[in-house]
């Protein structure tokens, strides 16, 4: 029984190895660096809860944070919306699906920094052919990644567009809804609508619950995008680090720059950890929530 | 009981998913512990007497921020110094992203010598990042003698070498001749008053009130900001390092702007400048686009013999001084490309002997010829190579102006520097006052002192 143990740690080890030593403990140690000025270079020094008074007296952090709330926000619903639709379209029986599947399905496969580097194109205000088209329909044509009040909804367009993961998984409970339940419902004369909202949705609810969650948590980790897209609008030695008007410094991206381009490892831990706090929160309160709508076929 | 075990399998996924994000964030710090005791023993200096010539060649890691053309330049000049001596090799890597570097740094295994911008020499010194160079200096007896006092002085930190300058770099005025003549202003604007009146002139604008010439030099954003500032006087630090954003410089300089963005629509302008990308095919000073334009010696060098573009006439004046003040007339920011070595280098000497090498007169002006910039040494502005360099006469002249200040050497200077050009956004964007914005750069420059 012994050996046995040792022997399944052993196994284990590789995993333990990692999780303990790449993982927990390099977490912990950031957790301790967020009471610490730390740059570093030098050894940290302990300065207590400074950082995260500090955070609470920095207007950046505070826009930061709004930027990333209104992102996720916004962003989470439109995307769960349109792939829920969009999967709902798939999930008829129409020639040529496998063809449809595909297409959307395909901004997924693009690399991010490829895809927003064409959407920067898209989007650019005045010789993108978005405004190209707005412009022939006779529509209001803004700079989409200029005008702070658009720089944000342009990126959950970006972000709308590249669903495709979403689309699958919401595809896939799709098929999974028993037929009989849509066979009896049509006995008792439900229309398209009603079998909807009164099927299809309690039905895959632990999904949508599910990606719900995951979009929140990389809602609140947004970075990419919007990294490429500053970036791309300076392109030099730049001080303008959020964008027109800091409208897209996201508590990641200034998170990042207070590590590496001001070398505030310690403020930049004690924002990985309120972000840590903030996520737990959310995702508590969403469970929560979700004993209201969430209906698991077991019971 | 299933929904329990459903919930706790959610609860930990979600878990996991956190735990996997922050761990690619914190894993980056904790690297960095070892580091920090590793960096402490300093630099031996006698290890250096005793650098007899060996038989075997010993390493030096070189990395740049530059890439492209400018990274050939730059390993032609290192195969040079690989050839002149039988001590060193130096290896070459192109890394254009800071951060890279100041990570690789702070775990030691960073390169023994690299190049960054004179506005982080103070932040890297105070951190202990970069191996003081004076000892060095001395001990070779190495000239020094000939550099532009800014330019060395960008290098310093409370009175120490940290840094060796190989350029200076500052902004001047470009305009379009044609545009000029088309609207009919003969001589380029002196003063930040005749600046507005030429640049509402210049302005065309289409149909729909968005702009087709941008008459003032809105684009780049960034090569506005602080250049105009120092060119009306404005002062962001005292000498001893107070930090003073609340001047009547950078208030005139973002009066001016604001005053041009109200004129003809900050939402028209704000489309012009987010859809243009410097020294593109959508650059709008190249495409004439754009009347006037600040911009850096590099500029010439980079259309003539980078981008390879016939035909763009364009003539070059000071920056536009304070009306009433002819004094201040000249001035601006210098800026300087610097080249360090690593605290925790491991080869020192190595680094030393390249960077002397590259700083000494012939590479030096072999550099800026390459590199379109103006070389950091005032003895090598007669070199013959240089000569044929773009723009290369008037910047030289313009570079003997007193009014040319550099931004006192200070450990905040990148997040200072942040924090002001947001701030001056907002102003110039009418999003707050002039007032309101300064004041609040004030507030903030308190922490960081």
């Amino acid at each position: 029984m012994r050996g046995n143990t040792i022997k399944g740690l052993l196994f284990a080890s590789p995993w333990l190895i990692g999780f303990f030593g790449l993982t927990l403990y390099p977490i912990l140690l950031s957790g301790y660096y967020g009471f610490t000025k730390f740059n570093v270079f030098q050894p940290p020094e302990f300065i207590g809860l400074d950082n995260y008074i500090a955070l609470f007296h920095d207007d950046l952090f505070w826009k930061s944070l709004r930027n990333t709330c209104y992102n996720t926000l916004i962003g989470t619903p439109v995307n769960l919306v349109f792939a829920i639709f969009i999967a709902t379209l798939l999930n008829m029986k129409v020639r040529g699906m496998k063809i449809y599947r595909t297409v959307f399905y395909m901004p997924t496969i693009v690399p991010l920094a490829a895809s927003t580097l064409l959407w920067i194109w898209i989007l650019n205000g005045q010789y993108g052919l978005m405004n190209m088209l707005l412009t022939k329909l006779g529509l209001y044509a803004p700079s989409w990644l200029g005008d702070p009040a658009y720089t944000k909804p342009s990126l959950i367009m970006i972000g709308v567009w590249a669903v495709g993961n979403v689309i699958v998984i919401f595809l896939a409970s799709l098929q999974d809804v028993p037929a009989s339940l849509y066979e009896s419902a049509e006995i008792d004369g439900a229309n398209f609508m009603k079998k909807f909202i009164h099927i299809t949705l309690p039905s895959i609810s632990p999904i949508i619950l599910f990606q719900l969650i995951l979009q929140v948590i990389n809602g609140f980790q947004y970075f990419t995008q919007a990294y490429f897209i500053i970036g791309s609008s300076g392109g030099l030695n730049n001080n303008l680090i959020g964008g027109t008007e800091n409208s897209l410094l996201f508590y990641a991206i200034y998170l990042y720059h207070n590590a590496f381009l001001y070398l505030k490892m310690g403020k930049a831990s004690a924002m990985a950890w309120m972000m840590f706090v903030i996520i737990g929160f959310v995702t508590w309160v969403i469970f929560r929530l979700s004993k209201k709508w969430v209906t698991y076929g077991g019971e | 009981m299933k929904k329990a075990w459903k919930m706790t399998s959610l609860l930990l996924l979600v878990a996991l998913v956190v735990s996997i994000s922050l761990a690619g964030c914190s894993s980056k710090g904790s690297t960095k512990e070892s580091e920090a005791a590793s960096s402490a023993p300093a630099a031996s200096t006698d290890a250096a007497v005793t650098a007899a010539p060996n038989k075997e060649k010993t390493e030096v890691n070189f990395w740049y921020l530059w890439n492209g053309k400018e990274a050939e330049n730059l390993e032609t000049l290192i195969s040079e110094f690989n050839a002149s001596q039988d001590l060193y090799t130096v290896k070459g890597l192109s890394v254009p992203d800071v951060q890279k570097i100041v990570v690789a740094l702070s775990t030691g295994n960073g390169p023994d010598i690299t190049d960054n911008f004179s506005s982080n020499t103070a932040s890297y010194a105070d951190k202990g990042i970069l191996e003081p160079l004076d000892e060095y200096i001395k001990r070779d007896n190495y000239d020094v003698s000939d550099f532009i006092p800014a330019a060395l002085k960008s290098g310093q930190y409370k009175d120490k070498t940290y840094a060796l300058p190989i350029n200076i770099n500052f902004n001047m005025m470009f305009y379009n001749k044609k545009l000029f003549a088309d609207a009919g202003i003969t001589a380029p604007p002196k003063t930040d008053k005749e600046l507005l009146d030429a640049a509402i002139k210049l302005t065309q604008v289409n149909a729909d009130k968005t702009i087709k010439v941008l008459g003032f030099p809105d684009f780049p954003f960034v090569y506005y900001v602080n250049p105009m500032t120092f060119a009306l006087g404005g002062e962001l630090a005292t000498a001893d390092g107070t930090l003073t954003p609340n001047n009547p410089g950078s208030i005139a300089a973002i009066n001016l702007i604001k005053s041009y963005r109200e004129k003809f629509g900050v939402d028209n302008i704000m489309k012009f400048n987010s859809s243009s990308k410097y020294l593109d095919a959508t650059d709008p000073f190249i495409s004439g686009k754009q009347a006037i334009r600040f911009d850096g010696p590099w500029f010439g060098n980079t259309v003539k013999n980078g981008l390879k573009i016939e035909g763009l006439d364009y003539g070059i004046a000071p920056l536009p001084a304070p009306e009433g003040k002819p004094e201040l007339a000249g001035g601006g920011e210098i800026q300087t490309s610097t080249f360090f070595i690593a605290k925790n280098a491991k080869n020192k000497e190595g680094g030393w002997a390249f960077l002397s090498w590259l700083m000494a007169k012939p590479q030096m002006a072999k550099f800026n010829s390459l590199f379109g910039n103006l070389p950091a040494r005032s003895s090598i502005y007669d070199d013959p190579s240089l000569q044929n360099m773009p723009d290369f006469k008037i910047f030289a002249e313009a570079a003997q102006n007193v009014n040319l200040k550099t931004f006192p050497a200070l450990p905040a200077q990148t997040e200072y520097a942040t924090a002001f050009s947001s701030e001056f956004e907002l102003a110039a964007n009418g999003k707050k006052t002039t007032e309101e914005a300064m004041k609040a750069v004030e507030e903030k420059a308190k922490s960081m002192q």
